[in-house]
């Protein structure tokens, strides 16, 4: 334990003096982040982070309820919601209490009714976390159709019925109401850039590992009683601990200096950034372990990166990137991209503000570096000669 | 024993880097292992601390098999690796307290035992600075303070002195010889034979992985001295000095160059006084006397018909 303990320090101690590298690894993502976050300051389109997932139940047989079903299939709302049809209130109930949809919409029985008769009538969403981004969209998207609906009761009354309604026109209004909770361009590359930089970091791994393994330096250790599996555990905790350091100065720069909405839980954050560290450390590892080469193993991983960052939408969001077919591939490109699980991982954490979005993405993460980890040691037997 | 190998093959593909050797080490000798670049000295090296795979052959330390006791082992070894083995990033004293504490030091031990190996290579004054503000000396010197702070039983010194100043080589191998003192058997590669020559009890010449000579220094200049060269320096000079000292036993050549007479004699012939003698016989004074002794490099010549250092 001691030996893990003082490896680890070292290991820190030593890349963060190395300040070429430090610059490299947080002045660089920052800057990135400040260039393109402000030169394409536009705000994101809430499609761009995926749909909103809603319970839907109406006990209403009447014209209100048959408008509504007819406006949630409107291409824009399709777009942003993801409609769940239920069967009972407490179904849509524990549906949100176990973080399956984000919100619950619900109509009485009487809304229709209640609506001819002048009444007021309102219809309900449930959600468990009231302003969060999510829950947001969905009353937008109500709030959207009621406010048309409203009118067109209102012109109906007065016998002036406009029969070119259409609701889906409503939905532009809905977009603008909800920009302060959408992520700006800023937020959106502040973590695209900080999963990329932080896959960059695999060169670490590559390095880190490299040195111990190959030099004279290695000879010297690998001839002390040091346990291999201590020097190897104490090596990579230091690198990834060293990642993560990085990317917590990254995090906390760019929330106080540039303002970036990081969510509600930078410990979260962390453990994303942590556990993308250990990606990226095993996946420098592994490289360098599979060729014994560490300029053929940071040649791959420097052609790897991008193409990781790009398929995930780091330089630019992909939303049907290419049209058809090739929008398609890259749908399911992107799925084996360690940075589109972190960022799908942080949006759904900045942005939900539940850790249950995040954790499939998390464990994701885990799953590869674990296979990128066997893999090594599986490589390091072979390479001893 | 500390550590004794028995016909040890190591291959690299077709290359055959260490062919056959044997070899055993005493405790508390200098054992010197000496041969030209890519002998085989620094393979043979790593065999022994388990960093090369061998093909046949087996290797003791401590009596002790190395497989079953690696750890144990290792804990008992110093090491100087051929090529700098310390951390450019780190200072001084932290590449002294890194490798002290892969060896187990801790606390105030371990403290005490970096000022002494600090002391030990005088780097005490550097300590807090970075090696690459060090001279080559420096950074040799370094290389050998991360080897010893754990008083270990055997140290092994790769060419420790390759590439430095002729003060930082005199002050690295007075303190071999103070280590050796100091309880530790020592193995010291080298291609300099007059280091060899200087600190090494016993030496083995290897050359392309096989042991070409080995021996105590004497036995091994013993083995080619087959003539013994005296040269003479007069006060002045008799006609039949030359003749007559050729009459003597075992001389096989006379010749007088100015006032210098070189005589060469076969080996162990023991007719120094009579030449003396001889001299002496015919009033002439000596003002010098000079016996050229066999050297280790005209050892290499003459086993392998190549100079050392080529
Ligand atoms: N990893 C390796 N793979 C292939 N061949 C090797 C390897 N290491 C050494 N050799 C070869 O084995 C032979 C012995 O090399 P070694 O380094 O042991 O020599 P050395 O006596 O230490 O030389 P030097 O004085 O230059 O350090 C050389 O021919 C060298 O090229
Ligand atoms: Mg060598």
């Amino acid at each position: 334990m001691r030996n893990i303990i003082f490896t680890v320090y070292y290991t820190i101690l030593r890349y963060f003096r190395d300040k070429k590298t430090l610059v490299t690894m947080i002045v660089f993502p920052l800057v990135l982040i400040f260039i393109l976050g402000s030169a394409l300051s536009t705000a994101f389109t809430p499609s761009e982070m995926g749909k909103t997932k809603v319970a839907y139940l109406s006990l209403d047989k009447g014209g209100f309820t048959q408008a509504f079903e007819e406006f949630l299939q409107v291409e824009d709302v399709e777009e942003l919601l993801e409609v769940v049809e239920i069967e009972s209130y407490e179904e849509g109930v524990s549906l949100i209490s176990q973080q399956k949809v984000s919100g619950f919409i619900f109509i009485e029985e009487d809304h229709s009714l209640r609506l001819q008769e002048g009444k007021e009538a309102k219809v309900k969403i449930v959600s468990s976390r009231y302003g969060n981004f999510r829950s947001k969209v969905i009353a937008n998207v109500v709030e959207a159709f009621t406010n048309g609906s409203n009118a067109i009761a209102a012109t109906a009354t007065l016998g002036k019925m406009n029969p070119n309604y259409n609701p889906g026109n409503s939905i532009d209004y809905s977009t603008i109401s909800i920009k302060g909770r959408i992520p700006t361009s800023m937020d959106y590359y502040s973590v695209t850039m900080l999963a990329m930089i932080m896959m960059y970091g695999s060169s670490y791994g590559i390095y880190g590992i490299a040195q111990d393994y190959f030099d004279s330096i290695g000879s010297r250790i690998k001839a002390s009683p040091i346990r291999a599996y201590q020097l190897y555990i104490g090596k990579t905790l230091g690198i990834v601990l060293t990642l993560t350091l990085q990317a917590l100065i990254v995090v906390l720069f760019s929330k106080y200096a540039y303002g970036v909405n990081w969510g509600g839980s930078i410990g979260v954050i962390m453990l994303i950034c942590f556990s993308l560290a250990t990606l990226s450390t095993g996946l420098g590892v592994m490289l360098s372990m599979v060729t014994g080469d560490r300029r053929a193993a940071n040649n791959i991983s420097s052609i790897l990166v991008p193409v990781f960052t790009f398929i995930s939408g780091g330089y630019m969001p992909l939303s049907n990137f290419g049209g058809g077919k090739i929008a398609g591939l890259f749908d399911r490109l992107k799925l084996v991209s360690p940075n589109y699980l972190t960022q799908r991982a942080m949006f759904n954490q900045i942005f939900d503000g539940s850790l249950k979005g995040a954790e499939v993405f998390i464990m994701g993460l885990w799953a590869i570096s674990l296979m990128l980890f066997l893999t090594s040691i599986m490589a390091g037997r072979r390479q001893v000669q | 024993m500390v550590v004794n190998i028995k016909n040890l093959v190591k291959r690299y593909n077709e290359l055959l880097a260490v062919d056959n050797v044997s070899l055993s080490i005493k405790e508390g000798e200098i054992f010197g292992l000496l041969g030209p670049n890519g002998a085989g000295k620094t393979t043979l090296i790593n065999t022994i601390l388990g960093l090369t795979r061998f093909d046949e052959g087996s290797i003791e330390i401590f009596e002790k098999d190395f497989k079953k006791h690696e750890y144990d082992i290792k804990k008992e070894i110093g090491i100087v690796p051929q090529d700098l083995a310390i951390f450019e990033d780190l200072t001084a004293y932290e590449n002294v307290d890194y490798f002290g504490r892969l060896y187990g030091l801790k606390g105030n031990l371990l403290k005490e035992r970096i000022e002494e190996a600090l002391n030990f290579t005088g780097l005490q004054e550097r300590k807090k600075d970075f090696p690459k503000k060090f001279s080559g000396g420096m950074k040799r010197r370094l290389n050998i303070a991360c080897a010893i702070m754990h008083h270990p039983k055997l140290i092994i010194m790769d060419e420790p002195t390759v590439g430095i100043d002729p003060q930082s080589r005199k002050m690295i191998l007075e303190s071999v010889k103070k280590l050796n003192k100091m309880g530790s058997t020592v193995i010291y590669t080298s291609h300099y034979m007059e280091e060899v020559e200087e600190i090494c009890s016993n030496i083995t010449i290897i050359d392309h992985g096989r042991i070409i000579a080995k021996g105590t220094k004497e036995e091994l200049k013993a083995m080619i001295a087959f003539e013994e060269r005296v040269t003479i320096q007069l006060s002045a000079i008799s006609f039949n000095l030359v003749d007559d000292i050729k009459k003597i036993d075992g001389v096989k050549e006379c010749l007088l160059q100015e006032n210098e007479l070189l005589v060469v004699s076969v080996r162990g012939a023991g007719n120094l006084s009579r030449i003396i003698d001889e001299v002496g016989g015919k009033g002439i004074e000596i003002k010098g006397l000079n016996i050229e002794k066999p050297t280790l490099e005209g050892i290499f010549l003459i086993l392998t018909g190549r100079s050392l250092r080529d």
